[in-house]
């Protein structure tokens, strides 16, 4: 029961982290501008 | 809420400001056009916000990033203008002043850099200065943050303008009294500074007033006369005889030696090989003296004590079998297996802060310059391209400092070339398993293939389908700084933590996407590897990587998964290799050869960019057909110097 909790828990994150980096990076944006930070070189954070 | 916009030359230290005197933390560089958009960010002191602008010399813009400013003052509405000076060189930063006081709104001086005039033998009078402007003039030293507590409490008490009317001359103020009458009530702006501007020919002032339908009207009391020369003439006149009141000068205690130094590191035949030999030592250090060490120490925790420890927790809370797999074989080999690299990029990139801040890099451009315009461009683009080893995104947004459209175009297609910090696990996996006694040489020597390929593309491109009119790179040289600490710690948390960041999202999900894939296959769950799903996909186009060497479905399962975030890359290979008890290193020895292991990293180098610079290569350029090429011809190009690397390696290696 736990093992399946936990498992869906992580693929969830997952999931959620992946849809959320791709959409971030089809707008052109860096990982920096992904997690709201300032850019890691410029800036170009919208 | 109040509003303040901070304008100034370009690299006089207005980011490094605006990071004190507000809860951000932008990039900085000590060269130019490091900002290329406006940045937003709340006073410490709640007394309202703060806007960056990009760096520029006059109203006028020429470059993308100018227009950035001039359209800040056209159409948003701010309150007043903190102005930062740099106190080395007032002749010139005043003549922006000027503008910014023609403008009508309060302004507040920050003049910056007072330690580094006060050691070329230059005494401000501050005082007197703010006096005489009008305005109040606050001396600052942004790398200490000496001076911000006062700016603070400036901005917060910013009370009405006052009036600041430079006499032009009879028949310009003529003019100008004429467009005044003409602009009437249509603008809110000050039409005094709209009618200078549009004397200037500030092509967003003209095309501002054309569109409040007075186009002819302003036509006819301009007829085709210019009258910048006499404008900037009087202006001249203005600042010099200010200069004469504010700046005394003494010989006494000016220091010499940064003269000499950039005799050196600028000198016409030995600033290149200074250049190189500096990088060499750099990626000497990053990888084979200091990181390589370190990058052990990480491995054997994360492969050891912390895989033991989270093997032990699992056991006990009962975990199935799959989720044992998902967390040891997914994402502790996909996750750790990038892990294990970030001392050696804290290492490179702290290097790097180093020689930003330090003003060396601005001096490269200048250097490259030269050695540019034998490929068809010139310095500025060298910029985009050294922030581009970061990543290649920023890099690419930082083209729009180039004014010319071709010079720009170019920079944004070969910039990807750039090795980005996101490639840097491949190479310090391959240079470590293959090259152990020269991982520098190697590391180094991807860099140094990607600037020499960005170039060989460039003078392509420029001989034939981007043939355009020549641009010239004027730069002014920023003083050499001893990095602070602080700074420089900060810079390089701040460039790092990115990939940290990734390791928790994309990284993290595309391991597990991954392991997935790897977990299953047509069989059901559970397979062998050879027989699950990434099998089945790497394995369909494998053969085409044959040639370079690397024609293995697990190597194209890792190329594949680079598109995403190259970074996923060695994920990808952690966790398609985690099968037996060595190292991922060790594994690699038994597939490749150190020629197609070569080949790989180069491959790695110059294949498609990631998804993320697509994605910017086309908002940048607006053009599906240049997005294209910007994906089809790296490929194309990974290919052949693989494929030649691969075969002409074999014979050394």
């Amino acid at each position: 029961m736990a093992s399946g909790i936990i498992t869906a828990l992580i693929l969830g994150y997952a999931g959620y982290a992946f849809y959320k980096s791709v959409k971030k990076k089809s707008q052109g944006k860096c990982g920096s501008c992904s997690s709201g930070d300032s850019c890691n070189s410029a800036k170009t954070c919208d | 809420m109040n509003k303040t916009a901070l304008l100034g030359y370009p690299n006089i230290g207005k980011t490094t400001l605006f990071n004190s005197l507000t809860n951000s933390y932008e990039y900085v560089g000590n060269w130019s056009g490091v900002t290329v958009e406006k940045k937003v960010g709340n006073l410490h002191n709640n007394s309202g916000k703060l806007i960056d602008l990009p760096g520029m010399y006059d109203l006028a813009p020429l470059s993308k990033d100018e227009e950035v400013v001039m359209n800040f003052f056209l159409n948003e509405k701010f309150n007043s203008v903190l102005n930062i000076i740099d106190a080395n060189h007032l002749s010139t930063n005043l003549h922006l002043t000027i503008q910014a006081l023609e403008f009508g709104k309060p302004v507040i001086v920050g003049l910056n850099m007072v330690d580094v005039a006060k050691r070329n033998g230059f005494t401000i009078n501050d005082s007197l200065l703010s006096k005489r402007l009008g305005v109040t003039s606050v001396p600052t030293i942004a790398r200490t943050g000496e001076g911000c507590s006062e700016l603070l409490n400036e901005i917060a008490c910013a009370g009405e303008s006052q009036a600041f009317e430079l006499d032009y001359g009879v028949e310009i103020e003529s003019l100008i009294s004429q467009i005044t009458k003409i602009i009437g009530v249509k603008s809110g702006h000050n039409k005094r500074w709209l009618s200078i501007q549009f004397l200037l020919n500030n092509n967003m002032v003209i095309s501002y007033l054309e569109g409040l339908g007075i186009k002819n009207e302003l036509k006819a009391a301009l007829g085709n006369k210019s009258f910048n020369g006499e404008i900037v003439k009087k202006r001249e006149e203005y600042i010099n005889s200010l200069i004469e009141e504010v700046v005394t000068f003494s010989e006494e205690g000016k220091v010499e030696w940064p003269a000499k130094v950039d005799a050196l590191v600028t000198h016409r035949i030995f600033g290149l090989p200074i250049f190189l030999f500096i990088m060499y030592l750099v990626f000497q250090a990053t990888f084979t003296w200091i990181g390589a060490p370190l990058s052990d120490i990480v491995d054997g925790f994360i492969g050891g004590t912390f895989t033991e420890l989270t093997e032990k927790v699992l056991s006990a809370i009962g975990a199935s079998t799959l989720l044992h797999d998902l967390v040891v074989n997914g994402i502790i080999a996909g996750v750790g297996g990038v892990l294990v690299f970030v001392p050696q990029i804290f290492i490179l990139f702290l290097f790097i802060s180093f020689l930003e801040d330090s003003g060396y890099m601005s001096r490269i451009a200048v250097v490259m310059d030269r050695f540019m315009d034998v490929f068809g461009l010139n310095g500025k683009s060298f910029i985009p391209m050294i922030i581009s080893f970061g990543c290649n995104v920023p890099g690419i947004m930082a083209a729009r400092s180039i004014e010319q459209k071709k010079d720009r175009l170019i920079t944004i297609l070969t910039a990807p070339f750039m090795s980005c910090s996101a490639r840097l696990p491949v190479y310090v996996l391959f240079a470590g398993a293959f090259f152990s006694s020269n991982q520098g040489t190697i590391v180094f020597s991807l860099y140094v293939l990607g600037i020499v390929l960005a170039l060989i593309v460039t003078k392509i491109l420029s001989l034939t389908i981007l043939k355009d009119e020549k641009s010239i790179f004027i730069v002014e040289l920023p003083q050499y700084n001893l990095p602070h600490a602080k700074t420089l710690f900060r810079s390089t948390w701040e460039k790092g933590k990115n990939f940290i960041h990734k390791a928790g999202t994309i990284i993290f999900a595309g391991s597990i996407g991954i392991w997935l894939i790897s977990y299953f296959g047509m069989s059901g769950a559970n397979v062998e590897m050879n027989d699950s799903f990434l099998a089945a996909i790497g394995g369909f186009f494998a053969p085409i990587f044959s040639p370079l060497g690397f024609g293995t479905w697990q190597a194209t399962a890792a190329l594949i998964t680079g598109f995403l975030a190259k970074e996923v890359v060695v994920s990808s290979m952690a966790i398609i290799y985690a099968v037996s008890d060595d190292t991922l290193g060790a594994e690699m020895i038994k597939i490749f050869t150190p020629a197609s292991a070569y080949a790989f990293m180069v491959f790695i180098l110059l294949y498609i960019p990631c998804l993320a610079t697509v994605a910017v290569i086309y908002r940048e350029t607006k053009s599906k057909m240049w997005t294209i090429i910007s994906m089809a011809y790296p490929l194309v190009v990974a290919y052949v110097i693989a494929f030649i690397i691969n075969k002409v390696g074999q014979f050394f290696f």
